[in-house]
């Protein structure tokens, strides 16, 4: 049985990875980083007081991310 | 997460600490608290959101006085009295205790205020968290936002029953609460940390652009977007406070008018009575006129008692006059045998000397019987007139009728005379009410249209607002994209900008997407739970429509217009237990009086389904609502425990567990 978390992160998820093949990009590579993604909002949706943390989290995220759009992946 | 026990002190009727364990288990999800009316069980569901929130609505959404959770008793009894509420949890298999208390102390000036408030968050197996964390963790157990679901009466169920019945609070109420509960907001949240990146790239962009000379012409376009923005949003924010006065403008004279219409009634109550009074008033006057008739032709029958008595008394003082005359005649005749006696020296009757001591004894007797004569007083010569006095007294008839009808009349006078003050007594408290709240209702109701037009001409100009905000950031935007796409290939910058459009692009894309997905996940929850609770065939399921309305559709999906009241009933319910099955949350269920509004036809379905809402399901009914012997069986065996909530007195409760079933 889906917990209620886990199937609602899971509808998150599915409705970004549509969004990303519907924009039909280029950029390849990065569904690992989708997922943390939406753990972060998670995680932190409803805490306005705490967006700070979420925040932080999402910087080291976009960091970790850089590298992956500075040398693009062939689509092989 | 599960609630293993409650431990309450002075909080609301519970004087004194007074403990209630929850435990429960996978076979046995309930627990069942009775309380009649005013027992307490609003109090139970009042001291969990206190103990995890700090903070307890109303009804109608006002934030209560914690003090007045103090026990009344316990408040009375010392200046100074400890409330606390006390939960422990049971959070993956491992304890979480919670406690929230103050003390309630009585200042100098007799007010009494809160001191102490504490708040305490503790796992089993760890130290005390630091208060300023405990917010976040109560969050992570239960957060507020979506606590209305779990934690909820049945003036919820009869909110949402109502809110589902009308097309314009529908939609809002649905979708708001999908959103809130199936966690949308996450989403909506990360758009807005991105936009907070995507800020700071567009400040990192201009700052470099301004050292080149070939941007020179978007930067000055960006800086005229911006003051244009700056000025628009300082307009807005202008409007949205006067809009926000306005409202409560609003608020004000909806209220008074709400007054207005407790005045009409008093008013109407008023006249009512003024009627009522009048009719008395009538009544007495003929009551009146009645005694008066009745009088004039027997004057003396409000005498007829004295006159009785003095009859009485007359026959008395003319039997003592008689008596006493009789007295006087034997006495005078035998002082005369005497004398007669004393002035011979023979006795007549035996031809005998008379001695000298039968002399002196003669002698004797007669001082005697002169006392006895003198004692008898003067002959009353006043008997005649006391002889007629008796005849007038006697000549006056009896009226025995007319005496009883001055009985009856007079009591109804008195009946009447009683329910005329009382009528006077309230026309008298309504006028204050009526002269206590002096306002022109055509002028009020002026006010609030006016107040109600001017409202939505703000929000209209809101809106154009913001839709020129929207055009002006989307020419930022454009603009900060050419800047970015004439910065250096190679300029991290560019690759931050180009990573957060993305981002925020997939997001553009994904928050209709994401809520396409949340409406059907609660539609075929609450379709499956129609079907389970609903006893009426012709209902083949929920339907909730892409502009977020929800209705019941038959078996060929067709909308059914209007549903009876049962199938209603159901649909709210299906609907809240789609949304917690659904929710990104799972926690206890308490539910204050969810039953009391649910058809008796529909009671077995739904009792046989609560056990399936949560991981645990608190129940606090009253007899009204569940019927112990008959509902019992519905559940199941799936009861873990039950208390009785007993009145001990007004303002105490004692919380008693049943004995084991």
């Amino acid at each position: 049985m889906i917990e209620p978390l886990d199937r609602s992160r899971e509808n998150a998820l599915s409705a970004i990875r549509k969004a990303a093949t519907d924009q039909s990009t280029d950029e390849k590579g990065i569904d690992p980083f989708l997922e943390r993604f939406i753990d972060i909002g998670f995680r932190h949706q409803f805490s306005d007081s705490d967006r700070s943390i979420a925040r932080s989290e999402l910087k080291i995220l976009l960091d970790e991310v850089i590298p992956l759009f500075e040398s693009p992946k062939n689509e092989d | 997460m599960k609630i293993k026990s409650i431990t309450l002190e002075n909080f609301g009727p519970y004087y004194g600490v007074q403990h209630i364990d929850l435990s429960t288990d996978s076979a046995a999800p309930i627990v069942l608290v009775y309380g009649e009316n005013m027992r307490g069980k609003t109090s139970i569901l009042r001291a969990i959101r206190w103990a995890l929130y700090g903070k307890v609505l109303s009804h109608e959404g006002e934030e209560l006085d914690s003090r007045g959770f103090a026990n009344y008793d316990a408040r009375d009894e010392s200046s100074s009295v400890t409330v606390s509420v006390e939960i422990v949890f049971d959070e993956n298999s491992s304890d979480v205790t919670l406690k929230r208390s103050y003390v309630l102390t009585q200042n100098d000036d007799q007010n009494r205020i809160v001191t102490q408030e504490q708040i305490f968050l503790k796992p089993a197996n760890g130290p005390a968290m630091p208060t300023k964390d405990i917010p976040e963790a109560v969050a992570k157990i239960l957060h507020s936002e979506v606590s209305d679901f779990f934690l909820f009466d049945g003036e919820t169920l009869s909110d949402f029953e109502t809110k589902l019945r009308s097309k314009e609070s529908k939609s809002i109420l649905v979708r708001g609460s999908i959103e809130r509960i199936l966690g949308l907001q996450s989403l909506q949240l990360l758009k807005k940390d991105l936009t907070y990146f995507q800020s700071i790239v567009a400040t990192d962009l201009r700052r470099l652009a301004k050292q080149g000379q070939k941007n020179n012409q978007v930067l000055d376009k960006l800086n005229q977007l911006d003051e244009s923005i700056k000025a628009k949003e300082a307009d807005k924010a202008n409007l949205s406070e006067i809009l926000v006065a306005v409202k409560i403008a609003i608020a004000e004279s909806e209220k008074k008018l709400a007054a207005v219409e407790e005045i009409r009634d008093s008013l109407i109550a008023r006249n009512m009575y003024e009627v009522q009074l009048r009719v008395s008033k009538d009544k007495i006057k003929y009551i009146r006129e009645q005694i008066s008739d009745l009088l004039s032709l027997h004057w003396w029958v409000p005498l007829s008692p004295w006159i009785e008595r003095k009859i009485v008394e007359l026959d008395d003082t003319m039997e003592t006059i008689n008596s006493n005359n009789r007295k006087r005649i034997e006495l005078e005749f035998l002082m005369s045998q005497l004398n007669s006696q004393s002035k011979v020296d023979i006795c007549e009757r035996c031809s005998q000397e008379i001695s000298q001591i039968r002399r002196a004894e003669i002698d004797a007797e007669l001082v005697n019987l002169k006392k006895e004569l003198s004692d008898l007083g003067s002959e009353e010569t006043d008997l005649n007139e006391i002889q007629q006095d008796r005849k007038s007294l006697k000549s006056l008839s009896p009226a025995v009728n007319a005496r009883l009808r001055l009985a009856d009349l007079d009591k109804d006078f008195g009946a009447e005379s009683l329910d005329a003050d009382q009528i006077q007594i309230k026309i008298n408290a309504l006028s204050e009410v009526i002269q206590g709240n002096p306002i022109s209702i055509t002028a009020e109701d002026k006010t609030l249209q006016e107040n109600r037009l001017y409202a939505v001409q703000i929000e209209r100009t809101i809106e154009e607002y913001e839709r020129q905000l929207d055009l002006w950031k989307n020419e930022q935007r454009n603009l900060l994209k050419t800047l970015q796409d004439n910065s250096e290939s190679n300029d991290p910058l560019r690759t931050h900008g180009k990573i957060l459009d993305y981002f925020d692009s997939l997001l553009d894309g994904s928050l209709d997407h994401f809520r396409e997905l949340m409406r059907q996940s609660v539609e075929s929850e609450a379709t499956s739970i129609f079907r389970q609770l609903s006893t009426e065939p012709e209902y083949d399921g929920v339907k909730i429509t892409s502009k977020f309305l929800i209705e019941l559709v038959d078996q060929q999906g067709r909308i059914m217009e209007r549903p009876s009241a049962g199938a209603q009933q159901i649909l709210a319910m299906s609907f809240i237990g789609a949304l917690v099955r659904c929710a990104v949350r799972r926690g206890p269920m308490i539910m204050d009086t969810p039953f009391g509004r649910l058809d008796l036809g529909h009671r077995k379905s739904i009792l046989g389904w609560v056990p399936t809402l949560g991981t645990q399901v608190i129940l606090l009914v009253q007899s009204g609502e569940f019927d112990r012997d008959r509902d019992l069986g519905y559940l199941n065996n799936q009861v873990a425990s039950e208390f009785v909530l007993e009145r001990v007195s007004a303002t105490r409760t004692m919380i008693v567990k049943r004995k084991a079933i």
